[in-house]
């Protein structure tokens, strides 16, 4: 009974990475991690050493429920935010490979916006 | 697994596919998939991956965004370098900053350029990343820190900045980043496990083994006696029982 299949959410932006692994209907949610429960400063909690940690213990916590192949979603902020990946993304789906997960199937699910709400900042963009 | 691709404009088509599917082919070699399949009348991608871990779900992730890089004027030769480990790729539009005017539009790119290409030159020299400009889009792709620079800096140029000023910023980044550099990054971690221990465990010694004894003597209740394994599965000895042979008292 070792070749469950768990549907894992990333969400990746250049603050944080949360990841949740649910089941494939998605409504049951089977584990939980983000890169912010893994380092103390704010500003690494998107990185990819963050990321690493985060996918090593959700891997830990999808082993020890006998889930092992896994079906990855991905997404940015989307919408009128930043529409790429953070670097955490990458780093979080090769940890996870690394601790013998096997993914199946890989998609991107960044919300597109088709027009709505204007983007933050003003006329004259953010000023720092 | 077929993996749906973006779209590519009808002009680089014939890039992406290059002299009799050259192109297609180390693209498809370099990203360890199987095929490549380019409708040439439409623009749609697809590729083909094989079985899961005969390839690297990192370069899976990756695909689209080569795809896109060439769709949006990357020559093939640089965007395969972005399958490399720690080298990102982001997208600009321009069409964010001026909308939709054409002339507007100009203005812009050519101050992003520059006469002779100048300017993107510096800030493909200063940042480490190449950039490439087409139609309302800027593409970049460099490593992190080089691309959050080369990032702010078109953002810069297409608010109205001025070339000096963007120049000096990103001269002044740079230098702050060789200086931070020479120092070796560390990174604090949370040593405590926030999720699992909720503290009142560490208050009460013995509570963990005494929950632990409760909920095997509770699975071992729920053992069906028909099946062999789960009772020979329940006899075993768990590392904190032993079995001594004195009598009860």
């Amino acid at each position: 009974m070792s070749d469950r299949r768990a549907v894992v959410h990333i969400f990746s932006s250049y603050n944080n990475v949360l990841m949740t692994a649910t089941d494939l209907t998605g409504a049951e949610t089977i584990a939980t991690c983000s890169g912010g429960q893994m380092v103390k400063a704010g500003s690494d909690s998107g990185g990819q050493f963050a990321a690493t940690r985060a996918a090593e213990k959700l891997a830990d916590a999808l082993r020890e429920k006998d889930f092992s192949q896994l079906i990855i979603k991905y997404r940015a902020p989307g919408g009128n935010k930043a529409n790429t990946t953070g670097p955490g993304a990458q780093a979080a789906i090769r940890a996870l490979t690394r601790a013998g997960m096997t993914i199946t199937r890989i998609e991107d699910v960044t919300p597109i916006a088709h027009d709505g709400t204007k983007k933050k900042g003003g006329r004259r963009g953010r000023r720092v | 697994m077929r993996q749906v691709l973006p779209r590519i404009p009808r002009d680089r088509i014939a890039v992406l596919i290059g002299a009799k599917g050259a192109t297609l082919k180390s693209l498809a070699e370099a990203s360890g998939a199987l095929a490549l399949h380019v409708d040439s009348e439409s623009g749609d991608v697809e590729v083909e991956w094989g079985e899961p871990g005969t390839y690297d779900p990192v370069r899976a992730l990756k695909m689209p965004d080569v795809v896109k890089a060439i769709g949006r004027g990357m020559s093939p030769k640089v965007a395969l370098t972005l399958f490399d480990d720690g080298c990102y790729f982001e997208m600009v539009d321009l069409r964010d900053h001026v909308g939709k005017r054409a002339k507007q539009m100009q203005r812009i790119r050519s101050r992003i350029i520059g006469s002779q290409g100048k300017i993107r030159q510096r800030i493909e020299h200063i940042t480490g990343s190449s950039i490439t400009i087409y139609k309302s889009t800027v593409v970049i792709i460099a490593e992190e820190e080089g691309l959050a620079l080369a990032r702010q800096a078109v953002d810069m140029l297409a608010g109205g900045a001025e070339h000096g000023s963007v120049m000096s910023f990103l001269e002044r980044a740079t230098k702050r980043n060789r200086i931070e550099r020479r120092q070796l990054g560390s990174i604090e971690v949370r040593d405590h496990d926030v999720t699992e221990s909720t503290g009142f465990e560490s208050l009460v010694p013995g509570l963990d083994q005494a929950r632990e004894r409760r909920n095997r003597r509770f699975r071992a209740a729920q053992v069906d006696p028909e099946d062999d394994e789960a009772v020979e599965a329940m006899m075993g000895l768990a590392d904190d029982e032993s079995i001594s042979w004195d009598e009860e008292e």
